[in-house]
């Protein structure tokens, strides 16, 4: 059967309205990267090269078998370069990286929770991307650059895309914007992993009150005028797998928890990335408003189906590692049992359990096998 | 929830201080917030 983006787009909005879809969708996510490197490109060049991201884009929407265009772009190497970027620096091989930085001193708090906003632009940006901690005249106009550099790309990778779509006949990209859980967003950015591991014991007011401080600020960032089920939020999940529960409950928790309502409330739908293992808190996600879209990287699918699956969209839990090293039957016997476990009763959507970056995170092939066995053998 | 920031202009705060007039408000606000709003999603993107 011949399907075209009205009938992928269909399978995602059936789940989306707890309905049964006619098959299993398959959303495969990958880093630009991947796709550069799938096609032999040379990705210290291509990564400046935004002419090139278009061919990347074609690339990705022809070659693996997804029902979304997989090719994602979140690192943009021009607008990193203009800023003087410390947060994100490329590789000798031409990967962006996110070295440990610390943008807010702990001696910082009051001013930060007194206003977020302000403070990330007179404090953290400057910390963060070395040409803007300069004049205020100078940093004006760098400021300037960049916003214009990142408003131009996004504006063309977003325009085809929506024409790689037309013509591969593929469904919606799902994501619509993003943010982050506020405890991350302190711990991440601000304070560092480091940072927030020894606030939490030495100053834990200051910490609860900086994450509801933010917390506004991260719900302005995941609601947006086309946020939708079928538009969502995406917000990736950090550190909580290497919290204590009580910290969890205390510092994670309210938060993230009130974020999730207030995404809801707006009329936006949350898209997490559950990275690491959260078997500890499936209990806490099923607290969530029922339809949020949960992917996985490690647990148990059994009881994450049972726990969570009833209420939630699960996705993920299909290694990727194995697609890396394993035979391309491996690989469909892994998908079959993966489908077997959480495609019953729907709310279901296959995804691998990461996001494909480097070339060696997983074979093209075993990925293009696997969705393929996923499109005949996932039919309801 | 609402944000605020000394650094951030919401539309009713602008259609005070710049006298928008009611008649045109819609197609003042689409020409004119866009701009606040791409400014605080490029912060964002800066800080995630």
């Amino acid at each position: 059967m011949v399907e075209n983006a009205q009938s992928k787009n269909q399978l995602f909005i059936d789940i989306d309205e707890g309905k049964i879809p006619k098959r299993v969708p398959v959303y495969t996510w990958m880093d630009i990267t991947y796709i550069m490197q799938y096609a032999g490109v040379d990705l210290r060049k291509a990564q400046w090269d935004v002419d090139k991201f278009k061919d990347m884009i074609e690339i990705g929407a022809k070659s693996f078998q997804s029902d979304i265009n997989p090719a994602t772009f979140t690192r943009i190497q021009p607008v990193y370069n203009i800023l003087g970027a410390q947060n994100f620096v490329m590789s000798s091989e031409g990967q962006i990286q996110h070295p440990e930085i610390t943008g807010m001193g702990p001696e910082d708090y009051d001013e930060m929770i007194a206003d977020p906003y302000k403070y990330t632009h007179d404090k953290i940006l400057p910390r963060l991307y070395k040409n803007l901690d300069t004049t205020p005249e100078e940093k004006a106009k760098v400021f300037a650059k960049a916003f214009k550099a990142h408003s131009d790309i996004f504006g063309q990778i977003f325009a085809h895309h929506d024409l790689m779509n037309e013509k591969y006949g593929l469904a919606n990209d799902r994501v619509g914007c993003q943010t982050v859980a506020p405890f991350d967003q302190v711990a991440d950015q601000f304070r560092s992993f480091t940072g927030i591991s020894s606030d939490i014991r030495r100053c834990p007011d200051k910490v609860v009150a900086a994450c509801e401080a933010v917390t506004p600020m991260m719900l302005k960032a995941g609601v947006k005028p086309h946020s939708s089920r079928q538009k969502r939020t995406f917000i990736p999940l950090h550190m909580a797998p290497y919290m204590r529960e009580k910290d969890f409950e205390k510092f994670y928790w309210p938060t993230f928890k009130a974020l999730i309502e207030g995404l809801w409330e707006n009329g936006a739908a949350p898209l997490l990335f559950v990275e690491q293992d959260w078997t500890r808190y499936l209990d806490y996600l099923n607290e969530l408003p029922a339809g949020t879209q949960m992917m996985f990287e490690y647990g148990d699918p059994k009881v994450i189906k049972e726990k969570v699956g009833k209420k939630h969209i699960v996705t993920g839990l299909y290694p990727l590692t194995l697609l890396a090293r394993g035979t391309k039957q491996e690989c469909i016997d892994k998908a079959k049992e993966i489908v077997d476990i959480l495609a019953p009763g729907g709310n279901y959507i296959f995804t691998f359990d990461k996001v494909a970056i480097n070339i060696k995170d997983a074979n093209p092939e075993n990925i293009i096998a696997v969705n393929e066995f996923v499109k005949e053998y996932g039919v309801y | 929830m609402e944000f605020k920031s000394e650094y951030y202009t919401p539309w009713s705060e602008y259609e005070k201080t710049n006298n928008v007039s009611p008649d045109n408000a819609d197609v003042i606000k689409a020409n004119t917030q866009t701009y606040e709003e791409m400014v605080f999603d490029f912060t964002m993107w800066l800080i995630m």
